[in-house]
Formats: structure tokens, sequence, C-alpha cells
């Protein structure tokens, strides 16, 4: 089969799946839905492999196919057919998304095993991914718009999914709301480029846009920025990001598919695929590398402070995102989408460690209250570490590899990007003393009392189930989490997909050894060869190897920072704590940016909703300016009463008359 | 011999509401039976005039009889691609409105009258060819609703549907000064709106020809509605019955929009291209007003009612680019494609979000969104169905609204990039307000008084299930309908 029609088929397969599941939904019993949309999903991966050696099979000039179904809405010359584009990077983008969602569907047959919203939490997730995988084939801006808001509607189903849980409900909102505004920045974009290029199409565009527009051009800015707003959006970049924290309120395998492996991610998908507009328009480029700068920083600082356990990896998924976005806005393509393969693997890892400690803390998430469960989950303990590993960029875990080589071939550009580099390393050193506060305190020191009965092999369930967040009672019927709880250590298909992450969290970094292996680059280079920074970027031996002894030495710095602080002292948070008051207030409440933008935006938006009902609509529209159509109105009536004729024959024997006068007028004029 | 089916569209259920009037009252299935049958037969009607429409330019399968030679009036009907499409439009939401009735009571004679009056006077409407029969079908609408708001509606019926009633009526009557300017302009002088639409007697935007398009288009603005002139609509939808408010935003509301292509920028070309801009703010402000008082609603019929006046913005913004760009140019015609495009899909969807808070307010006996809550619980049909027509509401892609919107926008964008952004950016407020509704009606814990509520009834899905097909039919192939509206020639001498 050709390259395109197994791409279609990894697209159609989660489809099936979401609707196949869906249309069951009174029918399935037991696992059986799971193990349909985990099906779905390995067959979808199957076809993104196959999809992948056609691909390899064309001749590298020829690796650029177009496939289209029908005309979408193709009036007026319009190109808005339903394509897809097979190419390196979206057959990258492709195996990620379907090989971790595989993987992650794997795990969510066990770990949602109690949840009496079983069938509907599968069709979900496989609707998700279909709009992921929209979202990368996608060969204009048509079907990517059209992916592009699939999945931030997923995503709210799926954040919504305890649907009975106020905290998520607002969860959802705020996710979609702000990822409809970067819907709107993507459309608004598209718009832009399509008034230049005069179509929808990504080859034609990238064809026409150096005739059209000059360099950084204003409308070809505009147009960047308003795609970089639908990138920040959906990746969760400052200031758009403050979603993803209280996205956390969804089932943890959500955590780990949507927000950390996929959905984040688009954005530097996005900014990797516009690349020949971003070289056009290098100002925007600009802007995206500081945004993504900015964001790396404030995320890892948050994090620091953070005491619940999704929502530090949720700030670190930020941060990391951060250092992807920054580089593919500096033109380190490559070295981008690679932190975005390894960060897939050891982030859904993590999340999936962390899932399995909350099933044994009952649903609980603050690492407040945990602590000890080392020996009472060794497998979990040991996934969280390798996972933690790879995320504080320890060699020779696949992070520190991928991370590196951002560092490197960003501080290539020189100038201010050397700035960001800089930022890049403090924070690095940030990001390997919260993942290792975070192991820490969950798994050692004194056992807590749920893993103390879980060493007994006995898994804790509380007597009544309550909201984590807000401490209020729930039952355990549908549009709640169910009654029972899965970890790691007792069920071998989640084992299986930790297992195999684990693995790939490990040796996923050796696809790109500096100096050594360049498996990616020789991949990608066909996507990117026309690119003006994909030979040019290429840090010399020396930059190289300090970059890697000083990324390795910065880690182990912050892991042992981390040791000293929450085990060796552990009195010393507080005094810290203590000292910098200010930053700990700053970083405690999230840099204030929920606040902001409430006062900004969302409470001027309401405010002015009621004073145009109220204000407006009642007194301006109804009293003074309809105010006289009203009288008129009354006049009316009145005079229609007093006629004492019935409104209705009034009005019939008026029409009849105008139209027999009106006749006769005619008939004269004639 | 051939058949002349959009006579045979208009007339059966014409005849169908005499009949039904003049029943004894002892047959009480009749009446349902007689307005189910004649909805049917218009339906397929309809569905045979699309089946021999050509899909060529121009008017086709024109209908001519005789009425008044001496001043050329006559029973014209005639069909081009956006004709057909409001056709087809109408004959669905009459046939599913039909299917459930006026309310949760059994059909009376008198109601069954007055929808397939109604009926008749719409299909008339979009089918005439004949301004005399146009003027006709369009105050005859208005009858129709009068007494469906007046005789169904809730506890201050009686003031709405005067209201209604009033208002439109001072909106017909420049609409008929201006058919009798233009035909008084016209060289010979006729009524027959295909030769007016060939060939505008009117050109230039003197004084004259702004009178003339100043005329229709407040007519055409109030039936839309056009913010200042709406207030009579969410009046109306409150207190209509289910079937009423199904209708009138449905149906009747794209009888505005309909005039304004038709009449406005078919045969005012010059006129509306220069007033153009002044309409694209009245429909930005349309746009931006009614989302935001829709966020402010409780009552979730006053809120749906609101969103229209949003949604018919986007029509009128697409209208007025395709007169400023000219119908012929490529903006122009992606403008105008989309805005009947969305007249139609708006139609599908708003009919579904009215029969939803219909069937809300028939168990609950509220439709106070501060008062529901936990619906998904005890009725889970009832509320993915709601879900999924919220999302089409607020245009997500793959549903109905979508493909419209893109082109509305892709064609304003060419022409005023600023009104289009403001008014992508009231695709914001939309996402907030419809999420904010499920939020408190449908998720959450239901109250004790709502527990039990029981799901939706097969009258119910009747009713809706078919809309919500046509919603995901309309949002994954648009070509369905979009071809259709793509074969109207927007200008005189301008193909697509």
């Amino acid at each position: 089969m050709s390259a395109t029609t197994l791409a279609w088929l990894a697209l159609a397969l989660p489809l099936a799946g979401a609707i196949v599941t869906a249309l069951g939904f009174r029918f399935w019993r037991g696992r059986a839905a799971g193990y349909v949309g985990t099906a779905a999903l390995f067959g979808s991966f199957a076809c993104a492999i196959g999809a992948f050696f056609a691909l390899q099979g064309e001749p590298a000039e020829g690796r650029q196919l177009v496939s289209a179904l029908w005309d979408y809405a193709a009036t007026a010359g319009l190109d808005a057919q339903l394509s897809i584009l097979v190419d390196p990077l979206s057959i990258l983008m492709l195996l990620v998304v379907t090989g971790v969602s595989a993987l992650i569907h794997l795990y969510a047959v066990a770990y949602m095993g109690g949840d009496r919203g079983y069938t509907r939490f599968f069709s979900y997730l496989n609707f998700f991914v279909f709009s992921m995988v929209l979202l990368v084939l996608a060969g204009n801006f048509l079907v990517l718009i059209i992916g592009w808001a699939f999945v931030g509607a997923a995503s709210y189903l799926l954040i919504s999914f305890w649907y009975r849980r106020a905290t998520a409900t607002a969860a959802g909102i705020k996710a979609f709301v702000i990822n409809v505004l970067g819907d709107v920045g993507l459309v608004l974009g598209a718009y832009f480029l399509f008034r230049g290029t005069g179509t929808l199409d990504f080859l034609t565009t990238f064809e026409r846009a150096p005739e059209v527009f000059a360099e950084n051009d204003g409308e070809l800015v505009a147009g960047c920025i308003l795609l970089l707003v639908g990138a920040f959006a959906k990746s969760a970049q400052v200031p758009l990001h403050t979603w993803l924290p209280d996205a956390m309120e969804g089932p943890t395998p959500v955590s780990a598919l949507i927000h950390a492996a996929t959905m984040v991610t688009a954005g530097v998908y996005l900014i990797a695929r516009m690349h020949p507009l971003f070289e056009l328009a290098p100002t925007a480029g600009t802007v995206g590398a500081i945004i993504g700068c900015a964001t790396l920083l404030i995320a890892a600082t948050t994090a620091m402070a953070q005491t619940d356990l999704k929502r530090v990896i949720a700030y670190s998924t930020m941060s990391q995102i951060g250092y992807m976005v920054m580089a593919v806005s500096a033109g380190a393509y490559v070295a981008g989408l690679f932190h975005l393969v390894t960060h897939a693997f050891f982030k859904a890892l993590l999340f999936m460690a962390a899932g399995s400690v909350i099933a044994a803390m009952a649903g609980n998430q603050n690492m407040d209250r945990m602590g000890g469960f080392r020996r009472a989950m060794p497998f979990t303990f040991g996934c969280f570490v390798i996972g933690g590993l790879a995320l504080a960029g320890v060699p020779p875990f696949s992070g520190f590899f991928s991370k590196d080589e951002i560092l490197a071939y960003t501080a290539e550009r020189g100038g201010i990007f050397l700035v960001l580099v800089l930022v890049g390393y403090v924070a690095a050193f940030l990001t390997a003393v919260y993942t290792f506060r975070m192991i820490f305190r969950t798994f050692l020191g004194e056992p807590v009392p749920e893993a103390r009965e879980l060493e007994q092999g006995h898994l804790h369930h509380p007597e009544h189930p309550t909201n984590p967040a807000s401490g209020e009672i729930e039952d355990t019927e549908v549009g709640f989490p169910g009654p029972e709880h899965h970890v790691a250590e007792q069920s071998p298909t989640m084992k299986v997909a930790m297992g195999t992450l684990a693995l790939l969290a490990i040796v996923g970094g050796f696809l790109q050894i500096p100096k050594v292996t360049h498996l990616l680059d020789d991949f990608l280079e066909p996507t990117f060869a026309d690119s003006i920074y994909f030979e040019a970027l290429s840090p010399s031996d020396a930059a190289t190897f300090v970059g890697l002894g000083l990324g390795a030495l910065i880690a182990l710095a912050g892991i042992a920072t981390a040791w000293l602080v929450w085990v060796r002292e552990p009195g010393t948070p507080a005094k810290v704590r203590e000292r910098l008051r200010p930053a700990y207030a700053l970083f405690v409440n999230k840099w204030w940016f929920d606040e902001l933008i409430g006062t900004v935006i969302v409470r001027p938006a309401r405010w002015l909703g009621s004073f145009a009902l109220t204000a407006f609509e009642r007194l301006f529209v109804q009293g003074t300016l309809v105010g006289g159509t009203s009288g008129i109105v009354r006049a009316g009536s009145a005079a229609v009463r007093a006629a004492q004729s019935g409104f209705l024959r009034f009005y019939v024997a008026l029409f009849l008359g105008g139209m027999v006068a009106l006749t006769i007028w005619f008939l004269l004029q004639a | 011999m051939t058949v002349p089916w959009l006579s045979v569209a208009v007339a059966v259920p014409l005849l169908g509401a005499a009949l039904a009037a003049l029943l004894p009252a002892r047959l009480t299935a009749a009446p349902r039976l007689i307005a189910l049958g004649c909805a049917a037969v218009s339906a397929l009607a309809v569905a045979a005039t699309w089946v021999r429409f050509d899909g060529g330019q121009g008017m086709q399968l024109v209908e001519e009889v005789e009425w008044i030679p001496a001043l050329d009036v006559a029973w014209r009907l005639g069909v081009d691609g956006m004709s057909l499409a409001m056709a087809a439009l109408t004959v669905v939401l009459f046939a599913v409105t039909i299917a459930y009735g006026v309310g949760p009571r059994p059909m009376t004679r008198a109601a069954a009258a007055l929808l397939l009056l109604l009926e008749a006077a719409c299909l008339a409407f979009f089918l005439a060819q004949d301004f005399i029969l146009f003027y006709v079908a369009f105050d005859l609408t208005l009858v129709a609703m009068y007494f469906l708001i007046a005789l169904w509606g809730e506890a201050n019926r009686r003031y709405a549907a005067l209201k209604f009633f009033l208002y439109t009526l001072i909106g017909s009557l420049p609409v008929l000064l201006g058919i009798i300017a233009l035909y008084l302009t016209s060289e010979p002088n006729t009524f027959d709106m295909t030769v007016l639409a060939a060939d505008p007697a009117v050109r230039g935007a003197g004084t004259g020809a702004t009178l003339i398009w100043l005329a229709f288009f407040v007519g055409f603005a109030i039936k839309t509605p056009i913010v200042p002139f709406h207030t009579w609509l969410p009046a109306a939808h409150v207190e209509a019955p289910t079937a009423g408010s199904v209708l009138l935003a449905g149906v009747l509301l794209k009888l505005g929009t309909y005039g304004l292509v038709r009449v406005n920028l078919q045969m005012l070309p010059d006129a509306f291209a220069r007033y153009a801009l002044p309409v694209a703010l009245l429909g930005l402000v349309s746009v931006v007003f009614g989302a935001l008082v829709a966020l402010a609603q409780r009552d979730l019929k006053r809120l749906v009612a609101y969103t229209s006046i949003n949604h018919m913005g986007y029509v009128v913004i697409g209208v007025a680019a395709a007169a400023a760009a000219g119908g012929a140019s490529r903006a122009g015609e992606l403008a105008v494609d989309g805005a009947v495009f969305q007249m139609v899909a708006h139609g599908v969807v708003t009919a579904a979000l009215f029969f939803l808070a219909g069937f809300i307010a028939s168990r609950a006996g509220t439709r106070d969104l501060d008062e529901l809550s936990g619906l998904m619980r005890p009725m889970p049909v009832y509320g993915t169905l709601a879900a999924l027509a919220f999302f089409a509401s607020l245009g997500l892609p793959g549903l109905a609204q979508f493909p419209g919107e893109l082109q509305i926008f892709l064609g304003a964008f060419a022409v005023w990039p600023a009104v289009a952004a403001l008014a992508v950016l009231g695709l914001v407020v939309s996402a907030a307000l419809f999420l904010r509704a499920l939020q408190r009606a449908f998720l959450g814990e239901p109250a004790e008084r709502w527990a039990r509520l029981p799901d939706l009834h097969a009258r119910e899905l009747v009713a809706l299930v078919p809309l919500m097909v046509l919603t995901v039919a309309l949002g994954v192939y648009p070509p369905l309908v979009l071809d259709l509206i793509d074969s109207t020639a927007w200008l005189a001498g301008a193909g697509p």
C-alpha cells in the first residue's frame, strides 16, 4: 500500500474505534470497550509504521505526498479539500502520536477499570487520537483548523470526564475557551496568509510566500504571530498556559496522553511545519523563542512550589515545551522535534507512574500526604526514577541528549539567543531539583498509612470517596471516579505499557548522539531541505562537548541539591521559604497569572455582558431608541382595540384595501 | 406532461390548511394526519425539483400563470440554487415540526391549518419570482406566526405576538414601497423578479436608488433581525410555543437575509456597494452584542434567541462583504456562498436548540439555567444531543455552522480585515456562553427534583434526530448543499 493510503488508515482506525465504542455503549460488558479502543490504536500504529517504510521507499525529493478525499468548501476556486500531507515530519508525529497513544490506551484498560464511564472514556480517547492524527497529517489550513479545534473539543470532553465534579467542569471550560482563543489566532493567521497567497494548501503557500511577501513583510509577520497565538494556546505557553495545570482534573491517562505527550506539542509541530514562513518572518521567530524561554523559566520556578503531584508534572510539561518552542522558533527544528519525541516517552511514563501512586492514595494527588512508597511500589518507583532521570537530563537517559541539542543549536544563532540559552541552563538546574523533590517526597521517607497497607498487599479504599480538590463527598456512580483503583504493581497491562515507555525513555536519546548518530537529522532532511538554518546551525566539536559536560553537571548538581534539601536536611525548605518569602509567594501563586487574566479579561467580559443586557438592552435600546416604536406599538394596539374590529380583521381589511387601491392606481397608470 | 412541482409544493399545504380548518371537530386524529401528509407531499415536490435542477445558473423550472396581465403580475415560481436550498430547509423544518406538534398537546384543527398556511407562505416567498406574490407571502407569514404565538404561547403571549406583528408589519410597509418603486423604474414596468435581477433597472447610488435600497433594507433588517431592530425577537421567542420558536428562528429569520441577497444585493448592487461598510458594521454589532447579551442570560430560550442575533450577524457581514467586493469577485462569491450556507446551517442547528429548550421546559417547567442542574445524569440522551447542538452552534468544525462561517470570514477578511477579525473574536464568547450553559444545566449534580426526569421519548426523537443527522452531514460533507448554493448567479452576468 502507498504511504498515503496507510496514513488515511492510521487516521480512520481511531475514528472507527470512537464510533464503534460509542454506538455499543449499552452493549459492551466489562473491559471490552477498552480492548476495542486499544486494538484500534495498535492497528493505527501499525499503519503508521507501514507508512514510514513506504515513505522511506520513495526517493528523497519525492517524500512529500499529498492526497485528498473530497472538496470541503471549494467554491469560488477555493482549494479547500480534505487533504493530507505525508512527509517525514508528519510521519514522525504520526509515529509518536499513535505509538504513545497505543501504550496509554493499554495502561488505561486497567487503570480506568473501576470507572462507570469506562466505555465513554475510550470513545473520547479514541476520538482524541483521531483529532490529533488529523492535526498532524493536515495538508492544508482547512484540515489543520479542523484538527486543531477537534483536539480542543476532545480535551474538553476528557478534562470534564468526571462531569459531576464542579472543579472538573470548570477546568474543562477554561481549557476550551483558551483553546478557542488559540483557534481564533490560528484561523486569523491563516486568513492573513490566504489574503496574500490565495491558497490554503501548505505546499502551495510555502511556494508562493517568497513571491508575495518580502522578508519581514508586515502582513506575513502578523500572520505568523497569529499562528503563534494558536500554538501558544495549545502548547500552554505564557500567557495562555493557565488551563494546563487545571486540566489535571482529568483522569491520569488523559494527562499522560493529551497534556504531556501529544496535544500540547501541537504548537511545536505547527512552528516546525510552518518553518518556511517563519524563516521569511524572522521577527515572528524571535518572538516565539522569547515566549518559549519565558515559559520554561516561569513554569520551572512554579513547579518548585507546587504540592499537587500531577500539577508539578504539568508545570514541568509546560517548561519542557518551552524548550521545544524556543528551539523550533530559533531554527533548531530537529533538536526541538527530538525533544518532543523523548519528552513524549519520559513524560507519559512519569504521568503513568504518578497515576499509579495516586491510585494507591485512592485519588489523592497532594504530595504533602504522600511518602515512603518505595517499598510498597518498587516497579512504579523504578519507572518514576527512570522518567525523572530522563527529565532531569542525566546521561545517558533520553532527555539528556535532546535538551543538550536544543541548547547547543539555539546558542549557534548568537546574539539574544545566547541569553535565552543561559536561561535554559538555569531552568535545567531547576528541572532536576523539582523532579527529584517529587521523587524524594513521594517515595522516600516514612511510609504513609496507604503505603503500609499496600505493603501488606492491600490497596487502600476510603469509606467515603471525596473530591481531593474540594473535600466534598462523592459517590462512585457514573460521573465520578469509580469505586476501585488500580496500581501498576497489580496489573500486567499497566506494567507492559510503563515498561515499554521506560525502555524508550532510556534509549530514545540514542537517535541523536552528538557527532555519533544522526538518525533524526537524516530522516527529517526532506522536510527541512529548503531551510536556511538546517545546514547552517551546527555547533563546533568544542562547543558540543562543553555543552554535554555542562548539561550533565547541572543535572547532577540539581539532584544533589534536592537530596540535600529534602532528604538530608528536611527542615531546609521551611527555612528557605521564610528567607525568600516574596519569591516563594510568586511561585506558589503561579506568578498570579490566573488573577491577572481574571481581572483583565474574564471579569470585564462578564461585566460587558451584563452591561449590554441591563444598561444597553433594557435602557437604551428598549427605552430610548425603541421607545418610539414601543409607543407606536401601544398606540397602534390602542387604536385597534378602540376600533373594536378585532386586530386581524382590521389588518386583513387594511391589507386588502391597500391591494385594491394599488391595483386601481396601477390600472389607471397603465 | 411535466408536473408543476413548485406549484404543488406551495398549493398542497395551502389546500391542506383549508381542509384542516373545515374538518368536523370530532375527527381528533385527522388534523395531525393531514398536516403530516401535506408536509410530506411538499417535501417530495421540493425533492423532485432538486432532482430536475440542472445545477446551472439563473432561474429555472419557472412556472408562470398570468394573473393581472395589465400589470404584468403573475403566479411565477422558479428556482435557482439559493431558492432551492432555502425551500429544502423549509420543508425539512416544517416536516419535523409538524411531526412533533405545536407543543406537548395533540394538534388541533387550528394548529394544523396555521402550520400549513405558514409553510405555504414561506415556500411561496422563497420560490416567488413575482414581486406581488413575494410580498403577499411575506405578509402571510406574519399573520400565521402571529396566531401561533398568540394562541399557543406562554403567559405574556398577547403582548409578544402584538409586538412581533407590529414590528414586522412596520418592516413590511417599506418593502411594499420599494417594490412599487422598482416596478415604476423598470422599463417596461414589471414585477417579474427574474427580469429585475438579471438586468437591474436601478443603477448607481443616487438619491432615488439609495431610498429604494433603504426601504428594502429596513424591512429585511427588522426581519433578520439586525441590532438595533431586534427587540421583538427575544420577546417573541420566549413567549412562543416550541413549534413557533423553531420555525421563527429556523425559517422566518431567513426571510430577511434572503431578501437582502435577492433584492438588495441582486437588484440594487450599486447602492449596496456604497452602503456595504455601514451594513457590515451593523452586522458586527449584532455579532458582538448578541454574544455578550447571550452570555448574561439565565433563560435557555432567551440565550438561544440572542445567539441567533449573533449568528445572523455573520450572515449580514457575509452579504455586505459580497456587496462591497462584488458578487463576481472571488472574495464576494466566497462571502455570499458562505452567508447562504450559514442561513441553512443556522436554520437546522437553531431549530434543534429550540426543540431542546422546549423539551426541557415541558418536563421541568423551567428553562432557567440556574435552577436546572445535572441533567446529564437522568437524561443522558437529551444531554448528549444538547451538547452536540451546542458545539454545532459555537461553530465547531465538522458540524454544520463551520463551513459557512469559514467562507464568510475568508471572503470578508479580504474586504475588511478588521471587521472580520473582530467578528471572529465573537466565537470565543460563543464558546464560553455555550459551555457555561452546558455546565450549569447539564453537568454537576442533579437537584433532587430533577433526578427522576424522563429522557426523550419517541415523538421528540423523531423531531430532533433528523436535525442532528443533518447537522453532522452538513459539517462533514458541505457540498451536499454548498454546490447547490454555489450554482447561484449572484450578480447579473457574473458566473461562479
